[in-house]
């Protein structure tokens, strides 16, 4: 459509460039024709002007001199009279008009040079006196009445060529217009229908690379452009699509990751439930014994019972606990105080630390802003990074089993919390491929612990990366942001 | 009756465990005094009558284990009962070999428990009474001249006094009054007494 509407622009141009300037053309022609008339006209009245000038002369002084450049002239201005081709109708009229006077004056004249050279003459001289004045006042007349003409015809061409003037003007105006008015028209067209609509195509796409694919552009028109449109808004459509079930995919490793966490953590989380189980057998027992005394205690009964509701709900936290880990749905963002967070974790894997008997020395600032974030998936990334340092720190000999978790305030609105361990480090090669999915160098492991924790940390809108200690050992770091601050990611759908 | 001053020690680092076995242990007559760690313990000074230890095997900082090791490098024989929350096979057989008395999981039934207990304060008692007795066979026989104890080497060997003599190179009599004199020290009425006596504080025979 747009094309069709192109090619006939197009032609309208054409036309319109043609005709104005045939228009122009022959405006300007006849201007050039009226300019020529009156050069023509300018010179026949400068001969009529020196005839009468000479005739004048003649009749003064008898000279032959004056009357041989009249008949000059007047032979000239025969032949210029003839040569002219002038169209215009009135103007031909005045010339013919002219060649009659100038024809009589010659007969005039030749007649005065009769009278002046025939013998009869000669002795007459009243006779000749009388014809020679007769003659010479009709010779006046016909001057004058000439030079009256000629001025007359001279106003009158000087207003066709000024009337021939105003309309080639008119004509060049009226094109100049109408040139701007065509520009406009099609700077409007263009504009109306290429520039905008493009421009609007140029923001969706810009829209969507930033990640808001709610654009739609709704266009109604039929042309090329209103189709490629739709094709793209159905592309944004597609693409907001693959992002749910994208975003849901993630969240389903992300939950197996957790799951998988769970089950590493199995012995440990067996041990916190046995503890406090252990201690409720022991004081149910006591309390039965003490109940079958010969004289029963109450009290130490009471106490018994006591410290049997607080070990249960102690076991029931554990449980908790893991059930919070293991639940699928996505948290909550909200402010977070790491101190918090961190102390949690460390209890919730207290009992592998006693069963590796390794020391963990926890350096938290307790000037500490709080963070945004999701506390479940901030926790699962420091359980994926405290179980590295724990396999870490398995293999060597056990005064050097130490993990460190520190954390203090960062560049830039963020926090940083560094987890360390004493262990045989990471190969500088492959700093930066751990965090590939399904890389793994543990028999049983699935490899995505350090790809889900990156993930996550991406959309908390911090950063994640490993380095290796001097002193030995690897050292994990990740930034979190301070709540409030712009630096929040979520790739949010 | 030597029981009522028999005390029971506990080392376990949680103290939900530690208090419902004071508790426990309390219930059933006994004295106990509870440590969270095995430093804790090895600071307090050790107690007269019979006693047992009751032992966590995973611990921070110093374990289970290591405590028995120290126990045994400082010559002290307190006998001792492991607890675990975890029920390792090796490490059980580890701490039965190096002379535990028993090893128990938790969650435990008092009744595994007591008999436990039973059977460490009756080997206290008996290696209490054990070392009574050796104290005082010793004080017996550092009161024996140098002659004296001499003569006892050759005596529990079953020597007659005459092959005594020759050996020393003294006369009969004189092995004689010696022999007379060791049976009095040493408070014994036969030979076969004496050479028990001898066993009990590591005598060693004379070579013949």
């Amino acid at each position: 459509m747009i094309k069709t509407k192109l090619k006939i622009l197009f032609c309208l141009c054409i036309a319109f460039g043609a005709i104005s300037s045939i228009a122009v053309f022959y405006s300007l022609q006849s201007l050039e024709q009226k300019l020529e008339e009156k050069k023509h006209i300018a010179a026949v009245s400068r001969g009529i002007f020196d005839l009468t000038i000479l005739a004048d002369e003649y009749l003064l002084y008898h000279e032959d001199r004056p009357l041989e450049q009249w008949n000059r002239i007047y032979n000239d201005l025969g032949n210029l009279i003839e040569d002219s081709a002038v169209e215009h109708y009135f103007l031909r009229q005045d010339f013919v008009g002219f060649t009659k006077d100038l024809r009589q004056i010659k007969i005039l004249f030749s007649r005065l040079i009769d009278t002046y050279e025939t013998p009869i003459f000669q002795y007459n001289s009243n006779l000749s006196h009388r014809l020679k004045n007769q003659l010479k006042s009709q010779i006046l007349t016909k001057n004058n009445e000439l030079i009256f003409w000629v001025d007359l015809l001279e106003k009158r061409s000087e207003k066709v060529l000024l009337n021939g003037q105003k309309r080639a003007a008119m004509i060049i105006l009226i094109f100049i217009v109408a040139l701007c008015c065509c520009v406009v028209g099609v700077i409007f067209f263009v504009q109306k229908n290429i520039v905008v609509p493009f421009d609007k195509l140029n923001a969706g796409v810009c829209a969507i690379g930033e990640g808001n694919l709610n654009i739609c552009m709704d266009t109604k028109s039929k042309d090329e452009i209103g189709e490629l449109s739709r094709a793209f808004d159905n592309m944004a459509l597609h693409l907001k699509e693959l992002m749910i079930s994208r975003a849901s995919l993630q969240n389903e490793v992300s939950h197996l990751d957790r799951v998988a966490i769970m089950g590493t953590l199995t012995a440990a989380l067996a041990h916190e439930i046995n503890q406090p189980l252990a201690a409720i057998l022991s004081n149910s027992q006591a309390g039965l014994r003490f109940l079958n005394n010969r004289k029963p205690d109450v009290n130490e009964v009471g106490e018994a019972l006591k410290d049997i509701v607080s070990d249960t709900k102690r076991a029931g936290d554990v449980i908790s606990r893991l059930r919070r880990m293991l639940q699928k749905e996505m948290g909550q963002n909200q402010a977070l105080k790491l101190c918090d967070v961190i102390q949690e974790i460390v209890k919730f894997v207290q009992s592998e630390i006693i069963l590796l008997n390794a020391t963990v020395l926890v350096d938290i600032d307790p000037e500490l802003p709080l963070v945004h974030g999701d506390r479940i998936q901030i926790q699962q990334v420091l359980l994926n990074l405290l179980i590295n340092a724990f396999d870490a720190v398995r293999g060597m000999p056990g005064q050097l089993r130490k993990i460190g978790i520190s954390c203090q305030l960062g560049t830039d609105d963020t926090v940083l919390i560094c987890v360390v361990d004493s262990g045989s480090g990471i190969e500088n090669t492959r700093l930066k491929t751990i965090f590939e999915a399904f890389y793994t160098t543990k028999e049983k492991g699935m490899g995505v612990g350090l790809a889900i924790s990156k993930s996550i940390i991406k959309q908390h809108g911090g950063k994640i990366w490993a380095a290796n200690r001097s002193e030995g050992g690897a050292q994990l770091n990740f930034t979190l942001p301070i709540t409030g601050s712009d630096m929040h990611g979520d790739y949010g759908v | 009756m030597e029981k009522e001053t028999a005390r029971v020690f506990v080392v376990d680092d949680d103290p939900s465990v530690c208090r419902g076995l004071d508790r426990l242990i309390r219930s059933g007559g006994l004295l106990v005094e509870t440590f969270a760690s095995a430093d804790a313990f090895l600071e307090h000074p050790g107690t007269k009558g019979p006693s047992c230890l009751i032992l966590d095997i995973k611990m921070p900082g110093t374990t289970g284990l290591e405590l028995q090791e120290t126990l045994l490098s400082r010559g002290n024989n307190l006998p001792i009962i492991f607890i675990t929350g975890h029920g390792d096979i090796p490490l059980a057989v580890e701490a039965i070999k190096k002379g535990a008395i028993d090893f128990l999981s938790k969650p435990f039934n008092d009744e595994d428990l007591f008999d436990a207990i039973d059977e460490a304060l009756t080997k206290s008692i008996i290696m209490q009474t054990n070392r009574a007795d050796q104290d005082a066979i010793r004080c017996r026989f550092d009161s024996l001249t140098k002659r004296e104890s001499e003569v006892l080497t050759y005596v529990i060997t079953g020597m007659l006094n005459k092959q005594i003599a020759a050996a020393l190179n003294i006369s009969e009599k004189t092995v004689k009054v010696h022999r007379g004199r060791v049976m009095e020290k040493m408070s014994v009425d036969s030979v076969a007494q004496l050479v028990r006596l001898a066993q009990k504080i590591n005598i060693k025979q004379a070579k013949i």
